[in-house]
């Protein structure tokens, strides 16, 4: 499968933040099993040192961990402690970067939330639970 | 991580061309490196040098011994494809498994058979009859079957068609590759392998200019995007290469030829990422080096 | 471990050299043998009366006087010493062919990338050569004989003419069997007679850039063509290299070592097989396998050194 990795961020990072994705997407369900190095670097045609490096991260970080001889496992519990993660790193580094591109572009609230309506099969459709910014 | 390959001032001379000055490697399990460089750059000769192919001067040790003494003992532990379209025409598939079988103490079969399986190739096929494509998937089915702990590949995918490269390194990390062994792999496709590699020897007219693991070269060596009104400031990053279209240039960096405060200063002129190999190396191909200034690993 | 690995792999190389060659060592003898057969059997049974009563007639008067061996041995070298000279052709062949073929393909680029040493790779070629490709054909050459003598007593068996027994008092009386022992110890003597001339075609197999026979026969003609200038601008005798290697490889009856062999023995009770062997007994030299043995490590060191 070939994935574009771009170039800002080390590959080994955005595989890490791969994982985050799916375990936050439900792609990867908790109790379930990462697979294996030999695979992923097989699949994504990477240096499997590169994917230990992600999985090492995940290790570090508690959400996932090892079973002997089974390989790497996710912990239960970790989607809410990686959903609240994410929701603050969000808030803090990438929101403020969005809002000032909306405001660049001058949108408005209304059309933002029009985009949403139109964007093809999208599982999670918006439920507005804060205030709007402006 | 032990090392595999020591190379010390290696040096190649034929009649008064001097196909290699002085290169010095060292490569150690568990890695994957590339070895990269135009043609005539010295890297087939550094390859045959190391599988005892031809005399040197220097000093090169591979597992311990030196690679043209006993050279077929080395060869259980080593093995490469020097060339993808060299199987003789005259042998089928059948005989050359049960050929290598009898002569190589670490070819397993089961692998060698698995991987064909996969393939349309038919075991009683002869040689000849083989598609160009399909040479070359026997060839390093067999190759690969062997569980050697270096293994040498000198352009592997050349002429293949993408669906056969793909296969090829899928196979090349997911049955052969372990953390005890390593991998040598020359290619003008870089891009194809940048991925994969964990470390690269950039070789030009005989010498390496740059020999260093992928992650230091992609923390050296950046790309920063900027405006054309900031690239005055900017030259005196000493960019390696510039590349100017619609407004915007393209300079590749070399971090460590920055003082701090220009690194600081980076943000401010534009956008940083990092530089893909092939990036770097036509920036080092395309200067005319003073060898101080090229950083060896 | 180390020495049955070595076994295996030269028994594996030497599979492969027959994989590779199969046509010529194998196919040749066989169709030659078959033809030969088809030929005889052809004949035996298409024999029409006058024939038959001549074919008895002899054979009674052979068994008569005791002239068994003789016809049977005379017999068995016409046959033998055919395949002998098939086997040379295929054998000069090979020779040329086995460290040329390999580089013209590029071949040899993945046979140097397997944990064989040149120095194994050589020997096994050179047995082949020197050995067991007459080996194969003396062994098609003997069970044609076998299978002709099976269908001559067949015949005896099933033709009222023939006497069974006669026939069979010209086998057993004509020293069949030891005379098949004393050939596997002439095919030892004639792959060391014959080892120089293989040993130096190999070496123009390794070496040539484009025919292996042009770089063999060219140099000898060379040879020969500057002694008999020499000889001729001398008026004294030279080296007579040339001479020396005809003579050499000569082991026709009119050769001057040939009558030696033959006055130290009383010609007719002489089986020429025992002849072929006492010939072969005077040209094998020291010399000559020093020379031989020159050129298959030149051949050797030209591969190890030959960069792919």
């Amino acid at each position: 499968m070939t994935v574009q990795w771009d170039n800002d961020s080390p590959i080994y990072l955005q595989l890490y933040r791969q994982v985050i994705g799916r375990i936050l997407d439900r792609h990867l369900k908790e109790g379930e099993a990462l697979p294996s190095v030999r695979a992923v670097a097989a699949q994504y045609q990477i240096n499997p040192v590169t994917i230990s490096k992600a999985y090492q991260m995940l290790q570090d970080e508690a959400l996932v961990e090892k079973q002997r001889g089974k390989g790497l496992f996710v912990k239960l519990g970790v989607r809410e402690l990686v959903m609240e993660r994410e929701k603050q790193r969000f808030l803090v580094q990438e929101w403020p970067l969005v809002l000032e591109q909306i405001k660049r572009l001058e949108l408005s609230p209304d059309e933002l939330l029009a985009s949403d309506a139109l964007a093809s099969g999208s599982a999670t459709s918006y439920r507005p639970q804060e205030e709007q910014a402006r | 991580m032990n090392s595999v390959i020591t190379i010390k001032g290696l040096c190649k001379d034929y009649k008064g061309h001097q196909a290699l000055k002085s290169v010095d490697l060292d490569i150690r399990e568990g890695e994957i490196w590339g070895l990269v460089g135009p043609n005539g750059s010295g890297k087939t000769t550094c390859l045959q040098a190391i599988m005892g192919l031809i005399g040197y001067e220097g000093d090169i040790e591979v597992l311990g011994q030196k690679p043209n003494h006993k050279r077929h003992k080395l060869l259980e532990n080593l093995a490469y494809v020097a060339d993808v379209a060299v199987l003789p025409e005259w042998i089928k598939v059948e005989q050359a498994i049960t050929y290598m079988k009898g002569v190589h103490p670490n070819f397993n079969e089961a692998k060698a058979r698995s991987f064909l399986d996969k393939t349309n190739i038919k075991y009683h096929s002869k040689v000849s009859s083989l598609s160009k494509g399909m040479k070359a998937q026997v060839h390093l089915a067999l190759i690969m079957a062997v569980d050697a702990k270096i293994l040498i590949l000198d352009e592997p995918t050349l002429g293949l068609d993408i669906l056969t490269r793909k296969q090829f390194y899928t196979h090349l990390l997911d049955d052969f590759y372990s953390p005890e062994k390593c991998i040598i792999i020359t290619t003008h496709q870089i891009e194809e392998v940048e991925n994969i590699l964990s470390n690269v020897a950039f070789i030009n007219q005989g010498s390496i200019a740059l020999s260093k693991s992928v992650e230091d070269l992609q923390s050296q060596y950046k790309l920063l995007a900027l405006d054309n009104e900031k690239l005055e400031d900017a030259t005196l990053l000493k960019p390696l290469f510039t590349n100017s279209l619609m407004g915007m240039t393209s300079m590749l960096l070399d971090l460590t030829n920055l003082s701090a405060e220009q690194m600081d200063l980076l943000p401010s002129l534009g956008k940083l990422s990092t530089a893909s190999l092939a990036d770097v190396f036509v920036g080092l191909a395309g200067q005319k080096s003073d060898k101080e200034e090229l950083n060896h690993g | 471990m180390d020495k049955s690995l070595l076994i295996q792999q030269i028994k594996m190389s030497i599979y492969k050299e027959f994989w590779e060659f199969r046509k010529s060592i194998v196919g040749v003898p066989l169709v030659v043998g078959a033809i030969f057969l088809a030929v005889f059997i052809f004949e035996m049974f298409t024999l029409n009366q006058y024939q038959q009563t001549r074919m008895v007639s002899s054979i009674e008067q052979i068994n008569a006087e005791g002239m068994q061996a003789s016809v049977t041995q005379m017999s068995l070298a016409s046959v033998f010493g055919t395949f002998l000279v098939i086997s040379f052709f295929i054998q000069a062949y090979y020779a040329l062919s086995c460290l040329y073929d390999e580089r013209r393909d590029k071949s040899v680029f993945f046979w140097r990338s397997m944990p064989v040493s040149d120095g194994q790779t050589i020997g096994v070629k050179l047995l082949m050569a020197a050995l067991l490709i007459p080996a194969v054909s003396i062994m098609i050459a003997s069970i044609l004989s076998i299978v002709a003598m099976l269908v001559m007593s067949i015949i005896g068996l099933i033709s009222s003419n023939f006497n069974v027994s006669d026939i069979w008092s010209l086998f057993v009386g004509g020293h069949t069997l030891s005379s098949f022992l004393s050939a596997g110890y002439g095919l030892i003597l004639y792959a060391l007679w014959l080892f120089p001339l293989i040993a130096w075609l190999m070496l123009a197999s390794a070496y040539a850039k484009k025919s292996p026979f042009l770089i063999a026969v060219i140099p000898l003609v060379l040879l020969s063509i500057t002694e008999v200038l020499l000889s001729l601008v001398f008026s004294y005798q030279t080296w007579e290299i040339a001479t020396k290697i005809a003579t050499y490889l000569s082991i026709t009856p009119d050769s001057r070592d040939v009558f030696m062999v033959l006055d130290s023995h009383r010609a007719s009770s002489i089986m020429p097989i025992n002849f072929f062997i006492e010939v072969l007994h005077h040209r094998i030299s020291l010399f000559a396998l020093l020379i031989g043995s020159a050129f298959i490590f030149a051949s050797y060191w030209v591969r190890k050194n030959s960069v792919r």
